[in-house]
């Protein structure tokens, strides 16, 4: 087997982005996911078995059998669940990861996310903590990345520093996101239309968004959205010194006397040694804390990484407070992909709360959505009252959603399953723990606005799901292998770099160490591009108008 | 089958009440029956759930009620959660019922139309 420059396991939003800076700065790059190629046509449009509703299954990987996890429950019961279940916390396999099927906002966090325990101080029992870097630290990357990969939109909300305008213009705006910037004006909360990482006109040579019904959860049917399997991961392929090698599961990482040397991959039937200078993992907070835990030696008995027990710990995502309602008069007028508008001004000042999240209009929801998550209490739930209902409210209804910026637990975490194991008999990701109860109080003061945003929108009755205190890393998995200075209570410095290990990099959403109140993927993203440059010490730039 | 022959009936009965057919289609029209069969057929446990449900509503003489009264023995039996000859839970069955209906109906493109979702691609 050749000897790579740098290994790559997972080819997501972080490892995509990884692949094209250390390509492009001239490393021969081997990119690895489990997971295969897809598109429209093989994933398609199953409104049961998607990435939105995974009610019978989903439409990446992994497969159903052979790749359970372990999920915990608040009451200390062990389940063993397959990836489509809630409980499993999953990420789509695919070459592109999330990124292919996501919905694809693309917010940069805002300055005081990096300072989160430094603004409010870090409440007992959670393991809120600034982050090593700034705002200031990662803008340059955030820009590269909006650049790289392609977003829409229009200027920042005031909340935000001023930042160069973005390659497209914002996408549509439906008579929704209207109804809802003018109920904000009448509040005197400022709005800004919603950054996509979705083509609003044709660029990078291919289409516009055809503004259909069927966004998130799919792949798109005229390839307008932007994944790193279309942008970032096809430049690295285009430098020729970037590989792809998919449906290629790696297990471990390989030593020589304590040095990383590379990974054990399944690939075609057998398993293989890769050998690299350096090895980059990005496969999502809950695989990458696996792979290290799984990954032992005489230093390190406990886990790469994991001398100081930090690994798979502050297991985080986002909590979801929505409002939901109906107007008087229908706002359907079935313009996807459908988040238009957007608050921050609740991501912070807010009193007697730590933190806050953005607040937005959401996609186009699917009927069958609809029907099984939004009837209100107490309303039938089958008949020919719940058939009027469905009849009636479909076009009527208005939602205001967002991501809640989550106080961590460090006691929310990734462990090894000690008897449940994968189809190649490698001990499976066991998730147990919630989040800090103080996210809970947050949840409900966002809900709160969310609903005030409805009702200064015309809405009379408005309703949600009441806010408990869970496990929250299914949607936007993070802070697995946290970043710091101190080894003693993180995994990976300001560079991404494993403690004690400069060649070893993680590049996915586990070295958060708060996650935002925002959609993280450009954040990834970005530290992912500032991570890679620093492995191979020279500066990356891109500009598409070079090609 | 999944299914016995002599419940297929009491399935559609109680399927038809799921989405009744009014002027646009009901749960029956659009294959919602097939839908659950298919279902079944892939999982042996929710068979065996629907068959003991099915029985019992048979044995209740649901098949024979007008439409009025069998949505009047559904909603008694959605709010028992146990019930004498019954060893599923009636409500987690008439709760089943209605999510299958649902998802066989409203992911048609005709369920669809009847709440105004439009393709436009």
């Amino acid at each position: 087997m050749s000897h790579w420059d740098v290994v790559i396991a997972g080819a997501g939003a972080g490892g995509g982005v990884a692949a094209y800076v250390l390509a492009a700065a001239g490393k021969r790059v081997l990119l690895l996911d489990r997971g295969r190629w897809l598109d429209f046509a093989t994933t398609g449009r199953d409104h049961l078995r998607n990435h939105r509703l995974a009610t019978y299954g989903h439409n990446t990987g992994p497969e159903l059998v052979g790749n359970p996890r372990v999920f915990v429950d608040v009451h200390g019961t062990e389940h063993v669940v397959a990836p489509n279940s809630s409980d499993y916390h999953h990420n789509a396999s695919a070459v592109g990861g999330g990124t292919v099927v996501y919905g694809g906002q693309a917010w940069r966090f805002h300055p005081l996310d990096f300072r989160m325990a430094s603004t409010y101080g870090s409440p007992s029992g959670s393991s809120l903590e600034d982050w090593p870097i700034s705002y200031d630290d990662l803008a340059p990357y955030y820009e590269l990345a909006e650049w790289l990969v392609g977003v829409a939109g229009g200027p920042p909300s005031s909340q935000m520093p001023e930042r160069r305008g973005y390659p497209m213009p914002a996408h549509v705006l439906h008579r929704k996101g209207r109804a809802l910037r003018a109920a904000a004006e009448k509040m005197g909360w400022e709005t800004q239309s919603v950054p996509l990482l979705m083509n609003s006109v044709p660029w990078d040579g291919r289409a516009a968004c055809s503004n259909c019904q069927q966004c998130v959860g799919f792949a798109c049917p005229v390839d307008a959205k932007n994944g790193t399997q279309n942008t970032a991961i096809r430049r690295a392929i285009e430098t020729g010194n970037c590989r792809v090698w998919d449906q290629a599961v790696a297990s471990s990482l390989s030593f020589e006397a304590g040095r990383v040397t590379g990974l054990r991959v399944f690939r075609c039937g057998s398993w293989h040694e890769i050998k690299a200078d350096a090895v980059v993992l990005a496969c999502g907070a809950i695989e990458t804390a696996r792979l290290l835990l799984h990954s032992r030696t005489a230093q390190e008995p406990n886990g790469v990484g994991n001398n100081s027990d930090q690994v798979g710990r502050h297991l985080q995502g986002h909590y979801y407070p929505n409002a939901f309602g109906q107007t008087d008069e229908p706002l359907w007028d079935g313009i996807g992909p459908g988040p238009t508008t957007a608050t921050l001004d609740f991501n912070h000042g807010n009193d007697g709360v730590i933190g806050g999240g953005l607040l937005a209009d959401d996609f186009v929801m699917l009927p069958i959505i609809f029907a099984k998550w939004w009837r209100p209490p107490g309303a039938p739930a089958w008949g020919q009252a719940n058939k009027d209902w469905m009849r009636e409210g479909y076009r009527r209804s208005l939602m205001v959603t967002g991501p809640v910026h989550e106080i961590p637990s460090p006691d929310s975490r990734v462990e090894l399953s000690s008897r449940v194991t994968d189809r190649f008999g490698i001990p499976v990701a066991r998730l147990s723990g919630t989040t800090h109860p103080e996210t809970v109080r947050t949840a409900e003061f966002m809900e709160a606005r969310a609903k005030d945003w409805l009702r200064a929108a015309g809405v009379r009755e408005v309703w949600s799901k009441p806010q408990a205190l869970r496990l929250s890393a299914g949607q936007h998995q993070a802070g697995t292998c946290r970043m710091g200075v101190d080894p003693a209570t993180s995994v990976v410095d300001p560079w991404g770099r494993v403690h004690g290990h400069e060649n070893l990099v993680i590049a996915d959403g586990s070295v958060h160490v708060t996650n935002g109140g925002f959609n993280p993927v450009l954040t990834i993203m970005a530290l992912a591009w500032r991570s890679a440059e620093r492995l191979v010490g020279v500066n990356v730039e891109f500009s598409p108008l070079s090609d | 089958m999944a299914v016995a022959d002599d419940l297929r009936e009491t399935l559609r009965g109680a399927l038809d009440r799921m989405i009744p057919a009014d002027d646009d289609p009901g749960a029956l029209d659009l294959d919602c029956d097939r839908f659950v069969l298919e279902l079944l057929d892939s999982d042996a446990e929710l068979a065996a759930f629907y068959e003991n449900g099915l029985r019992n509503l048979h044995a209740e003489g649901f098949d024979s009620l007008p439409p009025d009264e069998k949505d009047r023995l559904l909603s008694e039996l959605e709010s028992c959660s146990s019930r004498d000859g019954w060893a599923v839970s009636p409500s987690a069955f008439v709760e089943a019922m209605a999510q299958h209906a649902m998802e066989g109906f409203y992911t048609h493109p005709k369920g669809w139309q009847t709440v105004g979702f439009e393709v436009t691609l």
